[in-house]
């Protein structure tokens, strides 16, 4: 989180910009295989780790249980006590953060495109977390970014429709991305499987993935 | 005489007219000056431009906290109107509304909520209905009633076991 936007408040808005551009409409395919995937009379717990925005809240609401919004990115950036020289274990802050209670289960996680502001350790311990609130064929909506660089942070997404997501950049500053590739989330979140990845014309891959633990007797456990 | 020089220059006062209720005969309103520490319990509405800490209980009528208002506490009403800054969980029997200058953190249970263009909310939003039972739980000492659910989305067993399992993960991060 070299890179990130300091929050040294309690507030909780972003700095307004100037002259950002219109928000793009792109067509997700990952999110109709989603919503495809779920069924009409069920009701699901969905994690948002984005920002609030009224459009999400609306189209979750038509199946939602209850609806978790983080805006993690911001969260953490507001924190200066992540730097490595605090020695302040991962998994610490994030359980501080992310405060669950045991027997929380998710149904469907949306990162957006938070992956691509994370370094390996912040990324390979957060999916260590949510591991905890998953059950098995949790879903988990992602983008990942192949460009060299990125705007300075997370963009803004709105769903439209079951296939239609606007996204709405929030600064005009660039910074360097870490342009995971697949072998890599292999890696830094073994216990999810990828269902579904598509390459989109801005040059996200937007994935949707499934929480596979790799614990035979844990899944079973879970059933 | 009156010169302009009588006129209060500072803005701190200005009440916007969206966050006046229809019926003001009908609300009690904390002025932007006052501050209080303590529990809040009425049968009328109530607009808050002040700040507030504790708990509020308006239960069957409206609670609005103004684009200057401050509120640390959970709240119990029919509608509640959020235009200022709100930490604590709100427990709305019709609807929960954050405008767009609203910044909510905590835990929303309402049948309905709406949150406009612009408007910051972080926490969890429960989409049920508070019913009496639901109440009677959150309100230890409470004596009011909310009115019975208009419709509902789960079972009461549903409802009264995710109110028992309701979390406050924010208030931890305060």
């Amino acid at each position: 989180m070299k890179w990130t936007w300091k929050n040294t408040g309690s507030q909780l808005h972003y700095p307004a910009i100037q002259n950002l551009p219109d928000p793009e409409i792109q067509r997700s395919l990952a999110l109709k295989k989603l919503t495809g995937k779920l069924q009409n009379e069920k009701r699901y717990n969905i994690l948002d780790l984005g920002s609030s925005v009224s459009q999400n809240i609306d189209f979750c609401s038509a199946f939602c249980q209850k609806l978790y919004i983080e805006d993690f990115y911001c969260t953490l950036s507001s924190f200066d006590f992540l730097s490595p020289e605090d020695g302040l274990p991962l998994d610490i802050v994030y359980q501080y953060l992310l405060p669950y209670k045991a027997g929380t289960q998710f149904d469907i996680i949306l990162a957006w495109d938070l992956f691509n502001y994370l370094d390996e350790l912040e990324f390979r311990e957060l999916m260590v977390h949510l591991g905890r609130f998953c059950r098995p064929n949790t879903l988990l909506f992602a983008f990942i970014s192949t460009c060299k660089s990125i705007p300075e942070r997370p963009a803004k997404y709105s769903i439209v429709d079951t296939e239609t997501i606007t996204s709405q950049k929030l600064s005009n500053i660039i910074r360097p991305c870490p342009q995971y590739q697949e072998t890599q989330l292999n890696k830094l979140m073994p216990e999810y499987q990828v269902l579904n990845s598509f390459l989109l014309r801005n040059g996200f891959k937007e994935y949707l993935f499934s929480f596979a633990p790799a614990d035979h007797a844990k899944r079973h456990f879970l059933k | 005489m009156w010169k302009k020089t009588d006129i209060p220059q500072s803005s701190s006062n200005f009440v916007s007219p969206e966050a006046i209720p229809k019926n003001p005969d009908k609300s009690a309103v904390i002025g932007v000056s006052i501050h209080i520490k303590g529990n809040i319990i009425g049968e009328e509405h109530l607009l808050i431009h002040g700040q507030v800490e504790g708990q509020i209980k308006l239960e069957g009528n409206d609670l609005t906290v103004g684009s200057q208002g401050r509120v640390k506490a959970d709240i119990h009403a029919k509608v509640i109107s959020v235009e200022g800054n709100v930490r604590g969980n709100l427990f709305g029997e019709e609807k929960i509304v954050i405008r767009n200058t609203g910044n909510v953190k905590g835990n929303l249970i309402a049948p309905r909520v709406s949150l406009e263009e612009g408007a910051t909310f972080k926490g969890s939003i429960d989409m049920g209905t508070v019913t009496k039972k639901k109440s009677e739980n959150h309100i230890k000492k409470g004596t009011q009633q909310t009115s019975p659910p208009k419709s509902t989305k789960t079972s009461s067993q549903d409802v009264t076991s995710k109110l028992k399992t309701t979390e406050m993960p924010l208030g931890r991060r305060q």
